[in-house]
């Protein structure tokens, strides 16, 4: 038997080992550090360090200043409310999908993916389309004289009142809640549903045998075996939230944590900031605490086990009845809300003249016109940025798969660690610290910020391509290169004549990917584009929303432009994914 | 044809040793079999003759020349993988050639090179094919295609029909060797399986805890090896402990078994008091009545009737014997049966310590 872990580089020639142990992969882990890591360390250093003097004068501001503190409390509240509410309607839902016998499965499945492929606060701008006060609901309601003032949940606040004082220590913005809720059901209802598709079926039926009624077997064994998946999702949702700038300046709403520090951060024009420092901070922070205790779950390299079973046979459920009744009502109900937002992007996409009525009066491709004319320079920027990320995504995967699968490096846990760090920490962070970082030299933000931008989304956004890579990786056996050893191609040959075609199909659907991450972008490149011209079609949408002549029908005209191009590319990534050794699928 | 020496061979991985202090000599044209249980070292001492993992320590000779630093791509061997390792995105041509490909031929010797071989493993007609269109045992002679087209030195095979079913296994064991007497290649064979290491080797060597326990035919390994690892691993062996009764004149011993007495031969001239005693199924017999003074009581435990031969395991005492009869001799016992237990004192082996 062949020993777990051996290496097919035996050291033979000590310098190679050295050049393909150790100086590669430090040099390719330091690049990727200059973008991810450093920024992150200058924050935290901004924090402590002022005028060359350690100091903890910043930090304590947490506990005195007011606004601060209300800020952490409404995201840690809100973050919570949606990480909860998001868990309790997507394991039903998932749950039904994977086991009960209802009708239109794939269509239920596929609703669950719409907010996956546009980018999430996109969503966001057809919620208030809908929703909104001027919104079609709201609008079609006061005209049937259902309701006589306009629809107030996406604005409704809640406030928490401190009953000792009287005074008021946070708040709970319901209409964020519910788009974030609605934007984030994916995240929780997709990594559920590849855990669930991996529970071993013979556990429950192990527990009916034994007696125990589906109910009790649903919670003690089910739910459990599905545990990693569900907590995987449970902090992505919550993480997702702390990293949410879009959605609340969608519905203008400013006091969470990375809106906070965005404006801190924008009114000092980027320049050093206490309040945005010490907000990153803490941002990063709660970002570290996600990753080392849920390590376990989020693990890029955990990623082929979910993948793995993705396709396994399932004993169906039938449900007749009362029961079959509710269990369509809520799964219908769900897809309305779940697809109300892509509808009203639509419906706004191609308003020429919409004004308190219900529907547009006149539709047309005007509002598609006016992106061509005055945003083209954004549309560009975004595939410069999104051909950017494909590009270095796929040779930094490759290389750093390759060297963490194939060859015994001591230290591939850290590597993992590091390459994690961009799913964690949000954007608002890394850009405040390229800020400071690039300031007066050749890739300061004022001066390059079509290249600064670029490269701080392409090594943000790897994860994305790294973790298919990586897993498609670690699926082709060590033997294709040993035959090819054996019978006289040198390691150089190997790699290119059996490695990387064997790799293909994964390299680019795992571009494509990043192209589609990029593409959905907005935080970072919100934080460093200061000039309208950096800008990408993400950012482009609130420059829409706020410009008079523009408003929200131009902003879902360029929402829409960017979901045809995600879904384009999602379905070449799907087709490419297929045909990876393993059969990796993406979603 | 080339001759491989293996000299005091050892591979370390970690603190764990997976080949201890190896020595072999197998000579050219000889098909030798590297058999062991899973973690024996079988497979990394045939990765290390490949190249694909350097010795801790020791020499690999081939022809008397040292290729131990030697890169796999400049060994000239040819091997093929228990996963067969076809490459999925090249068709089974393009599989086959690689290696000629990498030598530089032309177009046409390639061509005719590639034909050749496929006839050689009975696939004409398959170049198109992609490995996921094969079945097992087509797959696994692409794989061996793959290995000779080179004309390769030596053919190493790892584990290579693990992963077929009862009946082609045997098949593809048979074809093998027809194909390697026919070359007259030396092959080295891994496999942790006795019966096939049995059927198709000339020279066995068996391994355990990364050494070398024994090598020979596969008649010596099978009938007069008393190595008590080899006995329990090779086939079934029932062991008795024996204590000396008395030492006889024409250099026997005299020993006292829960089985009977037995005068067996003392090969190695020791004198202990007490012995370990071991035989094959087969050489026991059952019987209904005590025929033989020798013969013992027993008690019939539980009856696997297996075809050709049906294994009893019967109870002397507390000890547990198994019993084969061959089918054309078998009385039919029942579980529970009394009956008598009858060794055949010559193939009744001194296991050494």
């Amino acid at each position: 038997m062949r020993l777990k872990g051996t290496s097919i580089f035996p050291p033979i020639f000590p310098v190679n080992k050295l050049i393909s142990h150790i100086i590669v992969p430090i040099s390719l882990i330091t690049i990727f550090s200059i973008f991810i890591v450093y920024p992150i360390l200058v924050v935290i250093a901004g924090v402590f360090i002022v005028n060359g003097k350690f100091t903890l004068a910043n930090l304590l501001t947490i506990t005195y200043d007011p606004f601060i503190s209300t800020i952490i409390i409404n995201t840690l509240i809100m973050g919570g409310l949606v990480t909860l509410i998001t868990l309790i309607l997507a394991v039903p839902y998932t749950y039904i999908l994977n086991r009960y016998d209802i009708p239109f499965k794939s269509f239920f499945l596929l609703i669950t993916l719409l907010p996956f492929i546009s980018p999430p606060y996109v969503g966001g701008l057809g919620y208030i389309n809908m929703l909104g006060r001027q919104g079609v609901i709201s609008l079609s309601l006061l005209r049937l004289r259902l309701i006589d003032k306009p629809l107030e949940i996406m604005y409704a606040i809640t406030p928490i009142i401190n009953p000792m004082t009287g005074a008021r220590i946070a708040e709970i913005h319901w209409g964020l809640i519910l788009i974030c809720v609605l934007t984030y059901f994916p995240l929780m209802a997709l990594t559920f549903l590849s855990a669930l598709q991996n529970v071993d079926e013979s556990l429950e039926e192990e527990a009916y045998i034994l007696g125990s009624k589906p109910m009790t077997t649903f919670f003690k064994i089910t739910l459990k075996s599905a545990m990693p998946g569900l907590i995987s999702g449970i902090m992505l949702v919550f993480i997702s939230f702390v990293d949410e700038i879009g959605i609340p300046l969608i519905v203008g709403y400013r006091n969470v944590m990375a809106v906070a520090a965005y404006e801190a951060i924008e009114e000092s024009s980027f320049y050093y900031t206490p309040r945005g420092y010490v907000l990153s901070l803490l941002m990063i922070t709660i970002g570290l605490l996600v990753l080392f205790l849920g390590r376990k779950y989020i693990s890029l390299s955990r990623y082929v086990s979910v993948v793995k079973g993705a396709a396994r046979y399932r004993k169906i459920v039938r449900i007749r009845g009362i029961k079959r009744i509710l269990v369509m009502s809520f799964m219908i109900l769900m897809s309305i809300l779940l697809s109300i937002g892509a509808i009203g992007v639509i419906i706004a996409a191609f308003a020429e003249r919409w004004y308190l009525t219900p529907l547009p009066t006149k539709v047309g491709l005007k509002n598609f016109g006016v992106v061509f004319d005055e945003y083209f320079t954004l549309f560009r920027n975004s595939i410069i940025y999104s051909i950017t990320s494909m590009i270095i995504g796929i040779i930094m995967s490759a290389l750093i798969s390759y060297i963490m699968v194939r060859m015994k490096i001591s230290y591939s846990s850290v590597l993992d660690y590091i390459l994690t760090l961009p799913l964690v920490v949000p954007g608002v962070v890394i850009g405040i610290g390229t800020w400071a970082i690039w300031r007066g030299t050749p890739l300061d933000p004022f001066l390059n910020p079509i290249t600064i931008i670029a490269l701080v989304i392409a090594f943000r956004k790897l994860p994305y391509a790294f973790r298919g890579i990586h897993a498609s990786t670690l699926q082709i056996p060590p033997e294709f290169e040993e035959v090819g050893l054996t019978l006289g191609a040198s390691r150089i040959k190997t790699l290119f004549k059996i490695m990387l075609p064997a790799l293909a199909p994964a390299l680019v659907a795992g571009g494509l990917l990043a192209f589609i991450a990029a593409m959905t972008e907005l935080s970072s490149t919100l934080v460093l584009s200061a000039t309208k011209s950096a800008g990408s079609l993400t950012v482009g949408i609130f420059l829409a929303l706020t410009d008079i002549r523009h408003g929200p029908t131009v902003a879902s005209a360029i929402a829409m432009i960017i979901i045809v191009t995600c879904l384009i590319v999602s379905y070449l990534a799907n087709l490419f994914a297929k045909k990876t050794i393993g059969g990796l699928r993406l979603f | 044809m080339v001759n491989v020496k293996l000299v005091n061979l050892t591979k370390v991985f970690g603190k764990e040793v997976a080949v201890d202090n190896v020595n072999l000599e197998i000579e050219h044209g000889c098909f030798f079999t590297l058999l062991g249980p899973s973690g024996s070292g079988k497979s990394t001492t045939l990765r290390m003759i490949a190249g694909l993992e350097e010795p801790t320590n020791g020499e690999i000779l081939f022809d008397g020349k040292p290729v131990t630093r030697l890169p796999p791509y400049k060994r000239g061997v040819g091997m093929v993988f228990q996963n067969y390792a076809l490459w999925p995105f090249m068709t089974v041509f393009d599989n086959v050639a690689f290696g000629l490909k990498i030598r530089k031929f032309s177009k046409e010797e390639i061509k005719k090179r590639v034909r050749e071989a496929l006839r050689l493993v009975q696939l004409e007609g398959m170049e198109k094919k992609y490995p996921h269109q094969l079945s097992g045992g087509q797959q696994q002679r692409v794989a061996l295609a793959r290995a000779l087209v080179v004309n390769p030195k030596i053919l190493l095979l790892d584990e290579p029909l693990s992963n077929l079913d009862a009946k082609l296994r045997i098949e593809m064991r048979r074809e093998i060797r027809k194909l390697q007497r026919s070359l007259g290649i030396t092959t080295i064979y891994v496999t942790h399986d006795q019966e096939e290491a049995l059927a198709i080797s000339d020279k066995i060597a068996v391994m355990n805890h990364g050494r070398v326990v024994a090598t020979g035919t596969p008649y010596e390994i099978y009938i007069n090896c008393s190595e008590e690892f080899i006995l329990s691993f090779v086939g079934h062996t029932n062991f008795i402990e024996g204590k000396v009764k008395s030492i006889l004149g024409d250099g026997r011993v005299l020993i006292e078994t829960p089985l009977g007495d037995f005068a067996l031969k003392n090969a190695e001239g020791t004198s202990k008091k007490t012995y370990l005693l071991g035989f094959r199924p087969e050489y026991a017999k059952l019987t209904k009545k005590k025929t033989r003074p020798n013969a013992r009581e027993a008690k019939i435990v539980v009856k696997e009737f297996l075809g050709k031969f049906t294994r009893y395991e019967v109870k002397v005492d507390d000890q547990t014997i198994v019993v084969d009869v061959m089918a054309k001799d078998d009385p039919g016992y029942a579980e529970g049966d009394a009956v008598y237990i009858d060794l055949d004192e010559d193939h009744i082996i001194m296991v050494r310590d």
